[in-house]
């Protein structure tokens, strides 16, 4: 009786994960049908329905099993894995429906699209249920691979080319760098196994040289893929190439499970704090100084939330910077499991913001136009002011303004670090969100205030298309974003079940 | 100095030689051939350390199958002439400052007391360990954690194939 129901229950732990694949299967199988004719109208659907089903089936099962191993220990299940999921694959579903109307306003729809997405999210949720190094590696891989070819999907266009060619260099580079870091980790631990690490962790492995090098290269290889200050170079240029709805999806896909990810790492090596938090810190500081400085300079909004994003991925460092207070006493303790709640919900008020402002750009753009740049938003307030007052309501979360998802998320990530007793993570988080206001109310003047350069669209000719766009997929997503930013920014408490941490 | 030793040093002196003529051959096919060079010293190693599996599926799949590619890949792009590289000043300084300090990493880390702890192996599980019997048992035996990640880098590798055709076929 053993064996079978030992498989049963490792395979119905990673449910999720095998719903993305089924439906990610189905419709590359599917493919030669959903091209073109009829069947095309299908291939959104069906992968809005992957990533809604995979969502439906972790809030259903998130009951029963937690705290286990699944597979002889490669992988596990816990809440800091289910409520990363809720917010990844909440995302996903979102970008899905950005997807399909900005695919479909530019020529780029295929079928294969939606399946990378969904393959590309499975790959995320293996980064945060792994219990093995190796599977965080090859999660980090599967997730990675479907990014880059989303960054190059508008194959015509020389900056999309660029994006991919840059992301898929750099990221190879930080998963060479990763890697070196894991094989440096079985070397001192003898294990690439959580557990093991950290017991070798608490013998004092990263007291020597190699455990050190092994923890450093860790930290590199997950910053890269989280775009934090000094590995950021990349994030710009690929914002910018990548079309506008693989670029909502590519920066919260691999911030959430990088950051998720990296939570556990760092939690679990938290007992040499002393070798690895120095080095988090410096790297937080200086993405939360670079991002916002750099950001203020941008005048493509794409570029600029590229910037803005750098500066986001340090706020979320700081989160992860209170792992090592773990085991520094009981404060220590409770602001560790502060910031994993609250880098949870950071993450999630910033993929709803994100994914809205990126929606917002894809609401825009047409055939012969893709929005990119502050002129582009002028005056939107007045010509079509739905979608110009809900861009403000995202630039006001991502600012971290009171009343909105962004300011909860900020400030339960600086509660926690106080906590912890870090003043000065603190107070540079402080000031440098103050920074951040000027170039996010900057796009928020652009809307208002700013007269519109381009005459109304006229009801005529290309103007037309503008309209009926609003009851398609992304018309779905801003509403979905603007009402879940606003409802979590009052009432954080509605979502605190299947967001809370616990241990 | 004991044999086991003295085969490491000539093939990791080649090997690394190799690897070194590899980026800094100006023909991208002379380039190739030192890849496979490297990848056979590496067979070696992998041979020496008693992983007989390894170091055949090494030359099988690396050395063979996959040189064979990029060799195709080279020829069929015409690359053969010698390609003008550009060494900017700035960004080939940064690129050995880097390795450098890389290699010093590893060297450092191995060389310093570290913290390298000896593994289960004996004797007896050294001599069984490298034959595919054994391989297989530990790949897809469910006790162990690795047949899942096994399963799972099918996945990554059906993912690659899907993203290498979205990206390189014209028209699908």
């Amino acid at each position: 009786m053993g064996a079978p129901t030992q498989a049963i229950r490792d395979l119905s732990g990673i449910l999720p994960i095998l719903v993305l694949w089924g439906v990610a299967l189905v419709i590359l199988l599917g493919a030669p049908l959903l091209r073109r004719g009829p069947g095309s109208r299908l291939a959104a659907p069906l992968g809005g329905a992957g990533a809604l089903g995979a969502l439906l089936v972790l809030l259903r099962g998130s009951s029963d099993g937690f705290g286990d191993t699944l597979f002889a220990g490669a992988a596990l299940t816990d809440t800091l894995y289910s409520s990363g999921a809720f917010v990844l694959l909440l995302g996903g579903f979102l970008s899905v429906l950005v997807a399909q109307t900005y695919l479909r306003s530019r020529d780029l729809e295929k079928p294969e699209y939606y399946a990378i997405m969904l393959l590309s999210l499975s790959g995320a949720l293996l980064m945060m249920q792994a219990n093995d190094l190796i599977v965080l590696f090859l999660g980090l891989e599967l997730m990675s691979f479907g990014l880059y070819v989303l960054a190059g999907f508008a194959r015509t266009d020389a900056k999309s080319d660029e994006a991919a060619l840059k992301y898929f260099l750099l990221g190879a580079l930080a998963s060479a760098l990763m890697l070196y870091g894991i094989m440096l980790t079985y070397g001192v631990a003898a294990s690439t196994e959580l557990s093991n690490v950290q017991s070798a962790v608490a013998r004092g492995a990263l007291k020597e040289p190699m455990g050190i090098a092994a923890a450093l290269l860790l930290v590199i290889g997950l910053c890269f893929k989280i775009a934090a200050v000094p590995f950021h170079q990349w994030s710009p240029d690929v914002y910018e190439g990548a079309p506008t709805s693989a670029t909502a999806f590519l920066a919260t896909t691999a911030k959430i499970g990088a950051i998720v990810a990296f939570l556990r790492v760092c939690d679990t090596i938290a007992g040499g704090y002393h070798t690895w938090l120095p080095a988090i810190r410096a790297i937080a500081i200086l993405s939360m100084i670079v991002g916002n400085l750099i950001a203020i300079a941008q005048t493509n909004v794409k570029r600029m939330l590229a910037y803005s994003g750098v500066a986001h991925a340090g706020y979320l460092l700081v989160a992860v910077a209170c792992m090592g207070f773990r085991l520094m006493g009981t404060k220590g303790t409770q602001a560790s499991i502060l910031a994993m709640t609250g880098a949870v919900f950071y993450l999630l008020a910033y993929a709803l913001a994100l994914i809205g402002a990126f929606g917002v750009l894809a609401y825009l753009s047409s055939r012969d136009k893709d929005a990119q740049t502050l002129n582009d938003l002028r005056g939107l307030a007045s010509s079509q002011p739905a979608v110009g007052y809900a861009m403000v309501l995202f630039m006001l979360s991502l600012a971290g303004i009171p009343a909105t998802a962004g300011f909860i998320g900020k400030w339960q990530v600086f509660y926690a670090v106080l906590t912890g007793g870090d003043v000065a993570l603190a107070v540079t988080m402080a000031l440098t969100s103050a920074m951040g206001v000027y170039y996010y109310l900057r796009v928020v003047w652009y809307i208002v205030f700013e007269e519109s350069a381009a005459p109304k669209p006229s009801p005529t000719g290309h103007g037309v298309e503008a309209r009926p766009r609003a009851m398609t997929g992304v018309g779905a997503a801003i509403t979905i974003c603007c009402i879940a930013t606003i409802g979590l920014g009052i009432l954080p408490a509605a979502i605190s079940s299947f967001l809370t941490v616990v241990r | 100095m004991r044999p086991g030793v003295l085969i490491f040093w000539l093939l990791a002196v080649p090997m690394v030689a190799c690897a070194l003529l590899v980026i800094t051959s100006r023909n991208p096919l002379r380039s190739a051939l030192f890849l496979v060079a490297h990848m056979l010293l590496l067979a070696g190693m992998f041979l020496s350390l008693s992983a007989q599996y390894v170091a055949a599926v090494q030359v099988v799949v690396y050395a063979g199958a996959i040189m064979v590619l990029f060799v195709f890949v080279i020829m069929l792009l015409n690359l053969g002439g010698a390609q003008k590289m550009d060494a900017a000043g700035l960004g080939w300084a940064l690129g050995i400052a880097m390795s450098l300090g890389l290699a010093a990493l590893f060297v450092g880390t191995g060389v310093w007391k570290s913290g390298l702890h000896a593994g289960k192996a004996t004797a007896k599980t050294l001599a069984q360990g490298g034959t595919a019997q054994a391989v297989g048992f530990a790949l897809f035996d469910p006790e162990l954690p690795w047949l899942f990640p096994f399963e799972v880098a099918s996945i990554v590798l059906l993912m690659a194939a899907v993203g290498a055709i979205v990206l390189a076929k014209r028209k699908l």
